[in-house]
């Protein structure tokens, strides 16, 4: 399977660091496409792509960008969301440490497409090891005009404090705004009411890359991969049991079984899949049997799982079930802002139980009462996290049956 | 409308002190940017830690309540109320790290650094601590130095080869540490 090198294209044939070396790979050439459309003409592209927010969320990017156009308003921003706090999720970080100038190319067609005169960088504290490189692409991007008071739009870092949480939009900006990451009521919506209340458009890394890719090569390119609805290519984190952990790109419609076994390697000292999870610790579990489902959207949303934020984790027969489920809920247990019910003490109740689980000590309804509560956080949590923590556990007692059943005859 | 009185300057020794000042005056006495203020005075203070000294004379330079200073720190896990270390080591106990096996790094970590986790070594130098997924996740076991990642650390040698690098460890016999404060880690 050959290598897709669209979004990735200049991964290894610069430094990350010279913006001349950037220029000479066809840097900004992007930019100037984007400037010769109209602010519609850019949205209307967006929307022909089929582009799909890259986060986790998958909001159409086109239409998200038009609306955020036709709020009014002086102080509109533009922010990076560079908070990558998925597990199993490091793609964003690849793309930062390699082809930085073209994400905050990105930034800018965006600033120039929704008419917002600020941008910010909101980077997690995990990458603080990016910062001086990230400073120095905008110092020369600054010093080359294409940021600072010439061009009318400014991009200024941020750094996240260790919030899984503040992935999220609302918790974003309230980091930005010197509080605690607790996610806010919608509406009123970002795009209205975001930073200080300013219209707000917040997108992913690695959305930015490819809104910068699809004006440099043009709309036919983008959507000369991928399948039905699932256009162009995708950046996968790949880890766990395979031979070659990393980040890799594939177009939309390559199967599962390709990425683990010729991406991957195929799994470490000749194993066989157990279960994978996709999109991250929030994302639902599949098995071997599901291996030849293709990723895209649509096809993976019918195999009842995700793409989530592109997180592919493989787990091999030495995995157990519940020490995995475990391991999530303790994440999630961590990572919850606390704000509302159904997931600050959804999470922990469910954590006792997982804890009993693995213990060898569940009792009799505890299954039962585990999806019942991962139930109402999946309907009645004030945000994604909540909502999404218990895909996991659900979607492990479906394919595991027997693992859970164990617990409660073991007694 | 004077009824909450004037605050009091908190007292703070004059090298911390300098440390606030400085870290206020980069963000430009913005108190919205409370998380990347406190990050940075955090990083300053040998023990890498927000002191309740510290953030009530911060609080009081800023003007906001100590209590929204401290619902800041203890809300985010980059932030101690604690003291640490002048090295904080760091290394993941999340989903794709227990699977491929972080509980031996942790053991070889308290092996090598002679502390447990979550207590100051006795020469106050080094504080062990796990942490949440850093998106280190292929090239794990992975580990944190002062905001510094060393990655595919899959044996001892490899282990102890990041703790020279990073200054922490300067002797070739395990459990012994030099006394060098070490520079500012974050390249």
């Amino acid at each position: 399977m050959s290598e897709i090198r669209y979004i990735s294209e200049n991964f290894d044939r610069y430094d990350g660091l010279s913006i001349g070396a950037y220029k000479a790979l066809g840097g900004f050439e992007a930019l100037k496409s984007a400037r010769a459309l109209n602010r519609e003409e850019i949205c209307t592209t967006l929307i022909h792509s089929g582009l799909q927010g890259r986060g986790g969320a998958a909001y159409g990017t086109g239409i998200k960008w038009q609306q955020a156009l036709s709020v009014t308003g002086e102080d509109k921003v533009v922010i990076c969301n560079a908070d990558e706090g998925e597990p199993c999720t490091f793609k964003d970080r690849t793309l930062l440490e390699k082809d930085p100038y073209r994400i905050v190319e990105g930034m800018i067609i965006a600033g120039y497409a929704v008419n917002a005169k600020r941008g910010f960088i909101y980077l997690r504290e995990e990458y603080w090891h990016l910062r001086k490189q990230i400073e120095h692409v905008l110092a020369s991007c600054q010093q080359e005009g294409y940021l600072g008071e010439e061009s009318g739009f400014q991009i200024e870092l941020y750094s996240g404090a260790g919030a899984y949480v503040c992935g999220e939009g609302s918790s974003l900006i309230e980091s930005m705004e010197g509080k605690s990451g607790r996610p806010r009521i919608k509406p009123p919506f970002i795009k209205e009411a975001g930073l200080f209340l300013k219209p707000t458009l917040v997108n992913n890394v690695e959305t930015l890359a490819c809104v910068t890719a699809i004006f440099q090569h043009g709309l036919d390119r983008f959507t000369s991969y991928g399948e039905g609805k699932s256009t162009g290519t995708k950046m996968i984190s790949l880890a766990g049991h395979v031979n070659k952990p990393g980040t890799y790109e594939i177009a939309f419609g390559t199967p599962l079984r390709s990425i683990v076994e010729q991406l991957g390697g195929g799994i470490k000292n000749g194993g066989e899949v157990k279960f994978f999870q996709l999109g991250g610790a929030s994302g639902r579990i599949g098995t071997k049997e599901q291996l030849d489902t293709a990723y895209t959207y649509e096809a993976l949303s019918k195999a009842g799982l995700d793409v989530g934020s592109g997180g592919f984790l493989v787990a091999d027969q030495s995995a157990s079930v519940i020490a995995f489920i475990k391991s999530v809920q303790d994440f999630f247990i961590h990572e919850s802002c606390g704000k509302c019910t159904p997931c600050r003490e959804g999470n922990r109740q469910i954590g006792h139980i997982v804890d009993r689980w693995n213990r060898s000590e569940g009792r009799e309804k505890d299954v039962e009462t585990a999806k019942r509560f991962a139930n109402i956080m999946k309907s009645c949590s004030f945000c994604g996290l909540g909502e999404t923590a218990q895909s996991a556990l659900l979607s492990a007692i479906k394919h595991f049956p027997e693992a859970f059943m164990l617990q409660e005859e073991s007694r | 409308m004077v009824w909450l009185g004037e605050r009091v300057e908190p007292a703070l020794d004059e090298q911390k002190r300098k440390i606030v000042d400085e870290g206020i005056a980069k963000f430009n006495s913005d108190q919205t940017r409370l998380v990347d203020i406190l990050l940075c005075i955090q990083n300053e203070m040998s023990m890498q830690y927000i002191s309740k000294e510290v953030a009530s004379y911060l609080s009081w330079k800023l003007d906001i309540p100590l209590s929204r200073t401290f619902d800041v720190i203890s809300f985010y896990g980059a932030l101690s109320d604690t003291p640490r270390g002048t090295f904080v080591v760091q290394y993941c106990d999340s989903v794709v790290c227990r699977l491929t096996g972080h509980t031996e790094i942790e053991a070889r970590l308290v092996e090598l650094l002679g502390v447990k986790p979550r207590e100051t070594s006795k020469s106050g130098s080094v504080w062990l601590e796990s942490v949440p997924c850093f998106g280190a996740c292929d090239i794990s076991p992975a580990i944190r130095i002062n905001g510094v990642v060393y990655g595919r650390l899959t044996d001892v040698n490899k282990i102890e080869d990041a703790l020279k690098r990073s200054g922490l460890l300067n002797s070739q016999i395990p459990g012994s540490l030099s006394n060098n404060r070490g520079e500012e880690q974050h390249v």
